[in-house]
C-alpha cells in the first residue's frame, strides 16, 4: 500500500497547498478567508510546511501594516502531484478489493 | 480528488467575485463596440482602421492597467491578494496567432457574407459562439457572469435573425450588449462586496 505524504495529508495543509497549486502566490489574508482556520492554526500550518520546504514565506510591510506572501516551492508542486497520485492508487486499490469481495459474495 | 480540483480553482472565483473584473471588461467591450459602431458610421477614410486599431489597443491595455490598480487599492486590502502563474512565451505566441487568424478570417466572412447571403446567418452564428465562449468561461474558470452573458449573446442572436442585422453592426450591438450585462452585473457585485468587506488584517501571529 502506497505510503501517503503525511505533511501534505493533513487537512487543513491540505487545502493550503490546493489552493496554491493553482496560483504563483496569496498572502495570509487570502489564505485566512479560503482555509476557514484561525489565524494561529494557519501560522501553524504554514511553519510546519515551510519547514518541509514545501512552501517559501516571504514577510513584507504594506505601508506599516504587516503582509506575508505565501507560494509553494517546485518541491511543493511535486509533492502535491505526488500526493494526488499516492492517494488515486490508494482509493483505486481499494475499489479493486470492494469489487473483488463483492463477486465472492 | 474531484474536491482537490474544486479547492484548486477556487482562486479563479476569488479573483472574478469581487466584481471588477466583469465592470472593467464590461465598460471596455462597451466602449470598443461604441468606437467601432461609430467609426463605421463616418464617411470612409483610409486612416479610420488604423486609428481603430491604435485605440482599440490603447482601451485594452488601460483595461488592463486600471483593473490592477483597482484590485490593489480597493480588493487586496479587504480579501486578500493572489497572484496567478504567469503565461509562457507559447500561450502568448498562441493568442498572436489566434488574433492574426481572426482578423484575415472576418473580412472573409464579410465578404462572402455579403456575397451569398449569409448575413442573416453570419451574426446569429458569432452570438452563438460567443454564447459557448462564455458558457466555457463559467465552467473552466467559474467565471460567475458566464451563464448571463451566453443569454445575453444568444438573446442578441435571436435578434440578429429576426431583424434581419447586417452582420458588422449586429456583431458590434453584440459586444455592446454584452459588455453592458457584464458591467451591471460586476457593479452590483462590487457594491455588495465593499458592503460586507472590511479591511483585513494579518494580526500578530502570522
Amino acid at each position: 500500500m502506497p505510503e501517503v505524504d503525511r505533511v501534505i495529508h493533513e487537512p487543513g495543509r491540505l487545502v493550503i497547498v490546493a489552493l496554491l497549486s493553482s496560483i504563483k502566490e496569496a498572502d495570509f489574508t487570502f489564505l485566512l478567508r479560503e482555509t476557514g482556520l484561525t489565524k494561529g492554526n494557519l501560522s501553524s500550518h504554514l511553519s510546519k510546511l515551510e519547514a518541509a520546504s514545501y512552501v517559501h514565506i516571504e514577510k513584507a510591510y504594506r505601508g506599516k501594516v504587516p503582509w506575508t506572501l505565501v507560494r509553494l516551492t517546485p518541491e511543493g508542486r511535486a509533492a502535491f502531484k505526488e500526493y494526488r497520485k499516492q492517494v488515486n492508487l490508494l482509493l483505486e486499490g481499494q475499489n479493486g478489493r470492494s469489487s473483488g469481495e463483492h463477486c465472492r459474495a | 480528488m474531484d474536491d482537490l480540483y474544486l479547492i484548486s480553482k477556487r482562486p479563479f472565483t476569488f479573483w472574478a467575485q469581487d466584481g471588477l473584473p466583469s465592470l472593467v471588461f464590461g465598460l471596455n467591450f462597451m466602449l470598443t463596440g461604441l468606437v467601432f459602431l461609430i467609426g463605421f458610421s463616418l464617411p470612409r477614410n483610409p486612416f479610420y482602421p488604423f486609428a481603430a486599431l491604435l485605440l482599440w489597443g490603447v482601451i485594452i491595455l488601460a483595461s488592463r492597467w486600471g483593473l490592477m490598480k483597482l484590485k490593489r487599492r480597493i480588493v487586496f486590502p479587504r480579501s486578500g491578494y493572489i497572484a496567478f502563474q504567469p503565461r509562457g512565451w507559447m500561450f502568448h505566441a498562441s493568442v498572436i496567432a489566434i488574433g492574426i487568424v481572426l482578423a484575415a478570417f472576418v473580412p472573409i466572412v464579410i465578404r462572402q457574407s455579403s456575397f451569398h447571403g449569409w448575413t442573416l446567418n453570419a451574426g446569429p452564428a458569432a452570438a452563438f459562439l460567443f454564447a459557448l465562449a462564455s458558457l466555457d468561461s463559467w465552467f473552466r474558470y467559474r467565471f460567475p457572469d458566464g451563464i448571463l452573458l451566453a443569454g445575453v449573446s444568444v438573446a442578441v442572436g435571436v435578434w440578429m435573425f429576426h431583424t434581419h442585422a447586417q452582420f458588422i453592426s449586429g456583431l458590434l450591438w453584440l459586444v455592446i450588449a454584452t459588455g453592458g450585462a457584464g458591467a451591471f452585473t460586476g457593479g452590483l457585485r462590487l457594491y455588495v462586496f465593499l458592503r460586507t468587506s472590511g479591511i483585513g488584517k494579518e494580526g500578530p501571529d502570522a
